[in-house]
């Protein structure tokens, strides 16, 4: 369970938790992680961080983004205590 | 190690009967269990159908060139049933169709296993076969489960319907 912590005052930020689920929980080495992170921040740039932490091997480009159990837009705005998952390719069926 | 990180993604976190009461409900649910066709066709039954057609997806001992030992599938629950209920309530709006239940099965699979399966009643022949062929399709393009391939050289590799 790590977390992110970029600096500004405590009032502004959020927790974001993040699932992993399939290739992204072998490659974060967890199942999921509250993320700190100040108000405002994109679905992009979540993504962009985590990517660096633990060095994604897929871009954005090839992923879905959900949030709160429910399949979302990259551009969608996230909210303190909102869950969120990147969803790599499928594969059911 | 690996098990931990995936233990979350192969059981379902609801009971086995709520997962057939969503199902029925809503059109869509997961398993960690064999698929009780029987069960899920006797859901189905309705004197104002004449039609009922299924499709079965099952675990193949080969995925093009390569032989397949078991695989594993892996699925994100919350997210699934909420995706599933769109397919299920789109289908009912493109096609003349009475009900429809899939389910989709996440865990330790064997050969010759159902993976997938599809069910749909509709009045008349045609609508039925053209939902379940669409039900099945857009599963497989949008619910949340991932596919984990073993060989018999104890390799994996994760598998994508998309590229």
């Amino acid at each position: 369970m790590g977390t992110i912590d970029v600096t500004t005052d405590i009032e502004s930020m959020m927790d974001i938790n993040v699932m992993y689920f399939a290739s992204l929980a072998d490659e974060a080495n967890c199942q999921q992680e509250t993320v700190k992170l100040p108000q405002d921040t994109s679905l992009t740039e979540l993504y962009e961080q985590l990517s660096q932490k633990h060095r994604f091997s897929r871009p954005q480009a090839e992923l879905r983004v959900a949030v709160n159990d429910y399949f979302a837009k990259w551009t969608d705005q996230i909210n303190d205590g909102d869950s969120v998952v990147f969803i790599t390719p499928v594969a059911g069926g | 190690m690996t098990d931990n990180i995936h233990n979350h993604s192969m059981t379902i976190k609801r009971s086995t009967d709520e997962a057939y009461l969503i199902a029925d409900r809503d059109g869509f649910a997961l398993l960690d269990i064999a698929i009780d066709e029987n069960k899920l066709k006797s859901t189905l039954d309705n004197d104002s159908c004449g039609a009922f057609v299924c499709f079965e997806g099952r675990v193949r001992n080969h995925n093009n060139a390569t032989s397949v030992d078991r695989l594993t599938y892996y699925g994100y629950e919350d997210l699934a049933i909420n995706q599933g209920r769109a397919i299920i309530e789109e289908a009912k709006k493109r096609f003349e169709i009475t009900h429809a239940i899939a389910i989709h099965r996440i865990g330790a699979l064997e050969i010759g296993d159902v993976a997938v399966w599809v069910g749909v009643v509709s009045a008349h022949r045609y609508p039925a076969f053209d939902a379940c062929r669409w039900i099945l399709d857009t599963i497989k393009a949008d619910i949340p489960v991932w596919k984990q391939e073993y060989y018999e050289d104890a390799s994996s590799k994760w598998l994508s319907n998309n590229g």
